[in-house]
Formats: structure tokens, C-alpha cells, sequence
């Protein structure tokens, strides 16, 4: 019994490697089906409406029961100066303790009763205030919302609440060495400027911040041209509209004193910073160069760069086998316990790079060998890689789209990026249009010869001296 | 020096410059997208095959498609003479296979920026594809070669075990994990009390024959789904016909589980207890287990509110009255084919764990003797209904209700149909759910710092 179905399972075996296309092709003739540039076409469209007052309204209708509809601000930590780095992250944890319609108890019945999810996030540039209902619900979520971001009551004792709140999270994420790994890159790559600050502020803030701060905050950086509305899922986009009229008409668009905060450039310093501390298992380590702003054409090939050397960590299947050589001399030589190549865009810099986790002994190997990746890019990337990463990328971009809080988030970033909802057609233009010169090119452009932050936390000893990290940036060729 | 400088700023200007028109700020000249025709709604079509192995498909029109292999082979089906097999099944999906090598598979399913992945759980294991709508048949070729034809080579077998030890590490770092097996080992005589991960004591004698073994056992069409989304359902239909029929029949039956109620405690050097408390409650499919579900979203399932309060949940009222410490306790609730799981799930500081548990434990008691309103009840229905429409919004929730609804009776609920059955829960079922938990047996399992852990003829 056992053999006959192993042998019928070897015919279908033989079978399926002799044809040169795979067989299903032949199945498939002939039926009528949707192909992939048809489906990209078909998407459903994003569509934006600008408010009077300059707040803009965009939404995707999915179809689906379910919706995320949020506000995103261009407001983060970029923004804050020495004194107030931490506000925008102390205002996110005095968002939902109440409103002035809603004390915190009624405000959290309202959610819940709708079944409903609030949450919110504060990065570099941007700030989001979001909320998942059933679609039926929009109107109230819309108007909850609206009360969150407007009329937040900042109460005195609340705040001070918050302070061992926001105390006991900056402890927390000590333990937490990727994000202190990146915090300390960003610290060194954009030092002496805004970009430098982190996202959570130093401890003397949250001890430190009165209910004036917060106020001051709100009111220099909570203004209608900078905000977006923006929903996903089952929504139409006019009753979104016309809910965005009658509760947010209300959104400043002048500045007290007509000082309208201009953005000052952050220059990339390369730098590194290292946290030695033997006591850690694993070291955490990550160079960067200065990459593309978030508007930049050159963001599409370095995406494209970025999936050719991909990512690893120990779970992954494939071992030996893998297309990516970084990966595969992972497995063999035991380099590291994960990697990921990254790029981070701002609005005017960037930042592009390789992050790993490796042990003690494989720092000086690993970090060679991430160098020895960027420089084949600049050099001798093959139409094979390059057709890999175009797929792969591809791929994530649209896998990232899973869920309406997903697409939610990234209708809200692209507005306030770029003005617009990029469709995934036009990615996949952009994306065709990468060729092998293209890659070197720009690769060359970024990386070749530049000099590159780097941080690294942990059992750091083996880590090779900057100099010739530097001197790894590129290769003597006459 | 200035000049020089001046020079290399030049050049980078005149790059930028060269392609600032194609900045992403500006639509992509030479590109025509409308007019935009959406496409029409699209129902999940389940066909039954006469081998028994269900197909089930839903177009989306998705750029991307995904295609799974559900099979009821999970670990609740090893026995002892190969505990520990699905651990390494789940790790084997990429070995060499009769149609591809493991070179092929890997390179052909990474050219294509597509992924295979596979997960278990204690009643089946998937099988996933996932890549872009027009490679769909490279990667379906990879998938059937995985499911029906696997060579399990001994030394690719043996390869794995460095894989296991590491899953066993990564496992062992998450206190929840740790809880979660133990309370199944200790509720459980048979089945069901089979761990996901692979047991110290196998971890070097599970071989290529075992392998071979439990997928012939197993891996048969009348336990398998072979479901879709953003493909055809013919061409679905074509290929389970053709080249998912290689094992026909049941296979072995699974053995039905016997509840038993027991304690595992697992002390550690953690500050923070977890502790689960459960007695039996229903077979997944039963309205009884919707009450249960009911039940849990009533007592309160997880926070709503980034760094909210919890007003709404009353495990977690409850709770903050018997301590000041920080503390998290949602409802637990878990359903197999032939049983279920109902309680509490609690983390307390080691100190307070006595009263943290106790308090959690009136709540349910609480709502046994009739202390819920309609109010509670309304929300706690809409909770529940958001939650399960929210699990379809990605594609991998989507999969997976279609595939284990296919797998379980080869149909697929419209998303009306439960959201009627839900409506249809009333205030008795909720009580007499939680009068299930709080009559039965107990089945406790706690992990931290146990000192003032109460055992569980102490609760």
C-alpha cells in the first residue's frame, strides 16, 4: 500500500518536473481571469477633498464591513525643540483620558459599547489618532474623533498620572535593544538636530512638562493644512465629507503670531556611537548612509536594493538556499542571529542601512560582509537580483495592504508625503522601470564612498574601529 | 576645500535635477489609469470532491493571491511513538521534495518574490502560498510537491533538530507559551494535551520514517481543504482533481479528547505570574461555544483603547479592587471539534497573585448568579461580531475561516449568518456558560514566581 502510493506520487512528481512551463498553465486556457496588471488597474481609487479650511479628506472604499477611519498630523518629534522633546509622546498618552463632552469613563463606554478600537501612534513626522469600527458607526467615530483631537481636556491630576506612566515606559524600552539601537542612530546619523530626538524624550521631560507645554504644543502644530482624515473599508466618500465639515470646520489654519514653524534642514553627520556592555547576550548593530527623502524618485531603486540583500532571522526556512548572499553566508557561518536592510525617508533625508543581531565573536565577519553587500550592489548587481528584488518588493508592497487600518495608514502618510495617494499601478511602473544600471547607479550615488553612521549596543569589543568601516565603503579599482 | 566641494555638490544637483520630474510628489508621466472599472462583488464558491477533499475560493481581485492546504493532521493526532512529529513537519516544508529539490523550491518561490509558509495547531496544519496573481501556477507546483510528495531525506531530517532546539528556546522565552501548553497537558489524557512544540525527550527520535508515517496517516483528501483567495475556483477544482487525490480515504480517526482537570505548576525566577484557570466548555460549532464566546467578550477580551482604563471589561473592574499593583486578566476560551476551554487568564505581580486570581474568578462567578444587564449583553454581542469581521479583514484571517470552515462542514458562513447566530445568544445562555465554568472542573496552570500562587483546590 505504502509503496504503490509512493510510486503514484513519483509519477506526479516526474510529471511536474519534465514540462518546462508548469502544467496548470494548460489549465488555465482558455478561462476567463483576472490578470495582475488588470487587478492593479481595477483597485479601487483613493479620493481626496480639500476642506475649506485646508484640512483634507481621503478615503478608499474596499467593500468591506468593517473601517479604520483616523486623522493624520504632521506633528512628531521633529518638531520639538531642546526644551519640549517628549510632548507630542506625553500628549499621546493624555489623548483618550477624556474629552471635554467625554470624561474618560464616558469616552471609553462609547468605544466599547461600539465594539470598536482607538489607539493611536507618534513617530519622527507624524502623529496618528485612529480608530477601527464597524462601518455603521462612522458618523460617531468620526465625531469621537474630532473630540479627541480638539477638545482634549488635559487634566492637572491626569497628567501627573501620566508621569510615572511615561517613567515606567522609558524603562521599559531600555530592555527593548532594537529600538534603542535605531534611537542611538538617529541620535548620532542627525546629531545637533531635530531629527536626533527621540520619539519618547529624555526623562527630565516627563517629570518636567506642564499642562502649558502640552496647550503650546497643540496650538503651534494641530492646524488644518497639516492634518489629514483619512478611512478605509466600506466608507463613501462623501458622507466622510460631509462628517469632516460639521465637526472639524472648527481646525485652526493661522498661527498665533503669524509664526508659522518652518522645518529646519537636518544634516547627516557620519558618526558612530557604541554602548558597550558585555553583559548582553547579543549585540545589536546598525550602519547607515544618508538615503532619499520621502518624495524622492530615488526611494524606488533603493527599495528595490534593499529587498535584492532582504532580510533573515533564525526561523526562516531555506537555510542554505537562499538567493540573498548575506542570508545564506548567515546559515553557513553562523554570522548573525537576524538582519534586516532598512530605509527610513523624512521629508528631506533619509536614512539606509543595515540593522543585525549578532554574537560577540561574528561582529567584525558580519559587518564586513553587510559592506561587502552594498558594495556589489554599486558594482556588479546581475538582472537576476535586480528581477528578484523587483518581485519581491512588489510582492510587500502589496502584501503591507492587508486590512483596512493598513490601507488606512498608508492613505494618511502618502497625503501628508506626497500631496497624493500613490496607486500601487504607479509602484509598479516605478518599480519596472529599475534596471541593473539603475541600481549601480544610484546605489553608488548613496552608499560609494560615504561615510556612514553607526550604533551599536552591546558586547561591541569586536566591532572594527569607524576607520575602516569607512575604508569598507569602497573598493580600490583603477 | 571650498572648490572641490562646490564640484560634488554640482554633480548631485544636476542628478537631482535630471530626474526631479519624476518626483513621487507628481503623478508618473506616461501613465493612464482611467478609466477605472471596479470589478463586481464576488461570493466564496465550496465544492465538496467525491475523494472528499473540499475546495473553497473566493475572488477578490487582489494583486496578490494566496493559496492554502489546510489538513486536519495537527498535533492532536500524534501518539506517543511520534510525539514531536508536526514540530518537524512544520520546519520540513522546505526539504527536497519528487518534483523539486529544496535548491528549486527556495530559489523558484523567492524569484518570484513569493513566500511559503506553515503553520499548526492542535487540529490542523497549512500550508500557504503567497504570490502575485501571475505566478500563481510556479508556486502552486511548489505547494502540491509539499503536500503530497515529500522525500523526508534522513540527512534533511536531521537537519532540522538545531531548528527545533531554537523554536524550543524562542518558545520558552514567552511566559504566555509556556502557560498556554502547560494548561492543555494538564486538562487534558489524550489528544488535545499533545504540545505544538516537540518534547525534550523526542527531540533526536523523530526520523524520516515517522515523517513518511504521520503524512500517509494523515494527509489524506477526505481531511484536506485546498482553499483560495484571488483565484479561480475551476482552476482550483482542476488541480485538487488531478493532483491532490494522491492519499484517498480517512485516514487514522483521531482519538476523542478526555477532559480530565489537572494543575501544572511552573516555577521561574519572573516577578510576573501568569496564571490560566479553565474548566471544560463546548465543541467549536455548538451554540453553546458562541455563548461562550459571548461570555468572554462580556467579562472582556483584551484592551479597546490604546492605555485605556478597561471600564467596560469586568475582569478587569473586578480585579483592580482586590490590587493597585499593575495587572492584566482577560477571559480565555479555546474550541476543538469534540471539546473547548473556558476562564481566566490573569498576570499579577507575584505578591498579588492570590487576590488577583480570587477577584478574577468572583467576576465569573458574578455573571453565573445573574449579574448582567441587557446593556452588557448588547455590547458584549457587538464586540464579538466587530472582532470576528475585523479577523476577515486580512487575507490570512480570511484564509483561515475559509479553510477551517471548509475543513469542519464544506460550507462557508455568510458573514449575516453569524452575525444572526450571534443576536440569538440571550441572557440565560450567558449564565448557564458561565455556570458550566464555575461547576466544573478546574484545570489550572501557572508560571513565575509561585509563592502566593493558590493551588487549584484553593481558588
Amino acid at each position: 500500500m505504502a509503496a504503490s502510493v509512493c510510486r503514484v506520487g513519483s509519477t506526479v512528481g516526474r510529471a511536474l518536473a519534465k514540462t518546462h512551463r508548469p502544467i496548470l498553465l494548460s489549465l488555465r486556457r482558455g478561462q476567463a481571469s483576472v490578470s495582475y496588471a488588470q487587478s492593479l488597474l481595477g483597485a479601487p481609487e483613493t479620493r481626496l477633498t480639500t476642506l475649506d479650511n485646508g484640512l483634507r479628506v481621503a478615503s478608499e472604499e474596499t467593500g468591506h464591513a468593517t473601517c479604520t477611519v483616523g486623522l493624520w498630523i504632521s506633528a512628531g518629534s521633529r518638531y520639538e525643540s531642546e526644551k519640549n522633546n517628549g510632548a507630542g509622546f506625553f500628549l499621546e498618552h493624555m489623548a483618550f483620558k477624556g474629552t471635554k463632552k467625554h470624561p474618560q469613563t464616558a469616552l471609553e463606554q462609547q468605544v466599547e459599547s461600539m465594539g470598536a478600537h482607538l489607539s493611536a501612534y507618534t513617530s519622527r513626522e507624524h502623529t496618528a489618532y485612529y480608530m477601527k469600527t464597524l462601518t455603521k458607526d462612522l458618523p460617531k467615530a468620526v465625531e469621537l474623533l474630532s473630540e479627541v483631537v480638539q477638545s482634549c481636556s488635559l487634566n492637572e491630576a491626569e497628567i501627573e498620572q501620566q508621569r510615572s506612566v511615561v517613567l515606567r515606559e522609558l524603562e521599559e524600552v531600555e530592555s527593548n535593544l532594537q529600538e534603542v539601537c535605531l534611537d542611538l542612530l538617529h541620535s548620532t546619523a542627525f546629531q545637533g538636530t531635530a531629527l536626533g530626538h527621540s520619539v519618547l524624550g529624555p526623562s527630565s521631560s516627563a517629570r518636567n512638562l506642564t499642562r502649558q507645554d502640552l496647550v503650546d504644543y497643540v496650538n503651534s502644530h494641530y492646524k488644518a493644512p497639516r492634518m489629514v482624515l483619512a478611512a478605509a473599508g466600506g466608507v463613501s466618500h462623501d458622507e466622510l465629507v460631509g462628517l469632516a465639515k460639521s465637526h472639524f470646520s472648527g481646525v485652526s489654519f493661522e498661527y498665533e503670531g503669524d509664526a508659522v514653524p518652518v522645518l529646519s534642514p537636518c544634516r547627516f553627520t557620519g558618526s558612530e556611537i557604541r554602548m558597550r556592555d558585555d553583559a548582553l547576550p547579543l549585540a545589536h548593530i546598525a550602519i547607515a548612509v544618508e538615503g532619499a527623502s520621502a518624495a524622492s524618485p530615488d526611494i524606488v531603486p533603493l527599495m528595490v536594493a534593499n529587498a535584492i540583500i532582504g532580510s533573515y532571522d533564525l526561523t526562516y526556512g531555506g537555510g542554505k538556499h537562499l538567493s540573498s548572499r548575506l542570508a545564506r553566508l548567515a546559515v553557513e557561518d553562523n554570522l548573525c542571529h537576524s538582519f534586516q536592510a532598512f530605509h527610513s525617508s523624512y521629508s528631506d533625508t533619509g536614512l539606509l542601512g543595515i540593522y543585525f543581531v549578532a554574537d560577540k565573536n561574528n561582529i567584525d565577519d558580519m559587518m564586513h560582509w553587510s559592506q561587502n553587500a552594498w558594495m556589489n550592489l554599486c558594482t556588479t548587481v546581475t538582472e537576476s537580483d535586480v528581477a528578484r528584488g523587483r518581485n519581491a518588493l512588489k510582492a510587500s508592497l502589496v502584501g503591507q495592504l492587508n486590512g483596512t487600518t493598513p490601507i488606512c495608514d498608508d492613505i494618511g502618510r502618502h497625503i501628508l508625503n506626497y500631496g497624493r495617494r500613490i496607486p500601487l499601478a504607479e509602484w509598479d511602473a516605478r518599480i519596472d522601470a529599475v534596471t541593473p544600471k539603475m541600481v549601480r547607479d544610484i546605489c553608488s550615488k548613496y552608499i560609494y564612498d560615504k561615510c556612514p553612521a553607526v550604533a551599536a549596543v552591546g558586547p561591541v569589543e569586536q566591532l572594527p574601529d569607524y576607520n575602516r568601516m569607512r575604508s569598507a565603503m569602497y573598493w580600490l579599482r583603477f | 576645500m571650498k572648490g572641490i566641494r562646490g564640484i560634488s555638490q554640482l554633480s548631485k544637483r544636476f542628478y537631482a535635477a535630471a530626474r526631479k520630474d519624476q518626483s513621487l510628489a507628481q503623478p508618473l508621466a506616461g501613465l493612464s489609469l482611467s478609466p477605472r472599472v471596479g470589478h463586481s462583488y464576488q461570493d466564496v464558491h465550496v465544492t465538496r470532491l467525491p475523494s472528499g477533499l473540499v475546495i473553497a475560493s473566493l475572488e477578490n481581485y487582489s494583486p496578490a493571491s494566496k493559496i492554502g492546504v489546510f489538513i486536519k493532521a495537527g498535533c492532536r493526532y500524534e501518539t506517543p511513538e511520534n510525539q514531536g512529529v508536526t514540530h518537524l513537519l512544520r520546519l520540513a516544508s522546505g526539504l527536497t521534495t519528487k518534483g523539486a529539490s529544496a535548491f528549486k523550491i527556495c530559489r523558484g518561490i523567492e524569484a518570484v518574490g513569493g513566500s511559503l509558509s506553515v503553520t499548526s495547531s492542535r487540529e490542523n496544519m497549512t500550508y500557504t502560498v503567497n504570490c502575485l496573481r501571475d505566478d500563481v501556477d510556479t508556486v502552486m507546483e511548489y505547494l502540491i510537491n509539499v503536500t503530497t510528495a515529500p522525500e523526508f531525506r534522513p540527512w534533511e531530517v536531521s537537519d532540522l533538530t538545531p531548528k527545533v532546539k531554537v523554536d524550543k528556546a524562542q518558545a520558552a522565552q514567552s511566559a504566555q507559551i509556556g502557560v498556554v501548553e502547560g494548561l492543555h497537558e494538564a486538562a487534558y489524557k489524550n489528544a488535545l494535551c499533545n504540545s505544538l512544540y516537540c518534547p525534550d525527550h523526542m527531540i533526536n527520535n523523530i526520523h524520516s520514517e515517522h515523517l513518511h508515517q504521520f503524512v500517509q496517516n494523515n494527509f489524506t483528501s477526505a481531511r484536506m481543504a485546498l482553499v483560495g483567495l484571488g483565484v479561480d475556483h475551476t482552476v482550483l477544482k482542476q488541480v485538487g482533481e488531478q493532483f491532490l487525490n494522491i492519499r484517498s480515504g480517512a485516514g487514522t480517526t483521531g482519538a476523542k479528547a478526555q477532559y480530565r482537570g489537572g494543575e501544572i505548576r511552573l516555577p521561574s525566577a519572573s516577578s510576573l505570574v501568569h496564571s490560566a484557570v479553565v474548566s471544560q466548555s463546548a465543541a467549536a460549532g455548538t451554540s453553546e461555544a458562541l455563548a461562550f464566546s459571548v461570555l468572554q467578550h462580556l467579562l472582556g477580551a483584551g484592551p479597546h483603547i490604546k492605555r485605556g482604563a478597561g471600564v467596560a471589561s469586568k475582569l478587569v473592574q473586578g480585579v483592580s479592587k482586590a490590587t493597585a499593583d499593575p495587572f492584566d486578566v482577560t477571559a480565555f476560551n479555546t474550541s476543538y471539534s469534540d471539546s473547548g476551554l473556558f476562564g481566566v487568564y490573569t498576570i499579577s505581580q507575584a505578591a498579588a497573585a492570590g487576590d488577583v486570581i480570587k477577584a478574577a474568578l468572583a467576576q465569573v462567578k458574578a455573571v453565573a448568579d445573574g449579574g448582567v444587564t441587557a446593556a452588557d449583553l448588547t455590547r458584549a454581542k457587538a464586540q464579538l461580531k466587530c472582532h470576528y469581521l475585523m479577523s476577515l479583514e486580512t487575507s490570512e484571517g480570511l484564509l483561515e475561516a475559509m479553510g477551517s470552515q471548509a475543513l469542519t462542514d464544506a460550507s462557508y458562513q455568510s458573514t449575516e449568518e453569524i452575525s444572526k447566530k450571534i443576536d440569538n445568544i440571550s441572557l440565560t445562555d450567558v449564565a448557564n456558560a458561565a455556570k458550566t465554568f464555575v461547576s466544573g472542573k478546574k484545570t489550572m496552570a501557572s508560571s513565575g514566581n509561585l509563592v502566593k500562587t493558590p493551588f487549584v483546590d484553593e481558588i
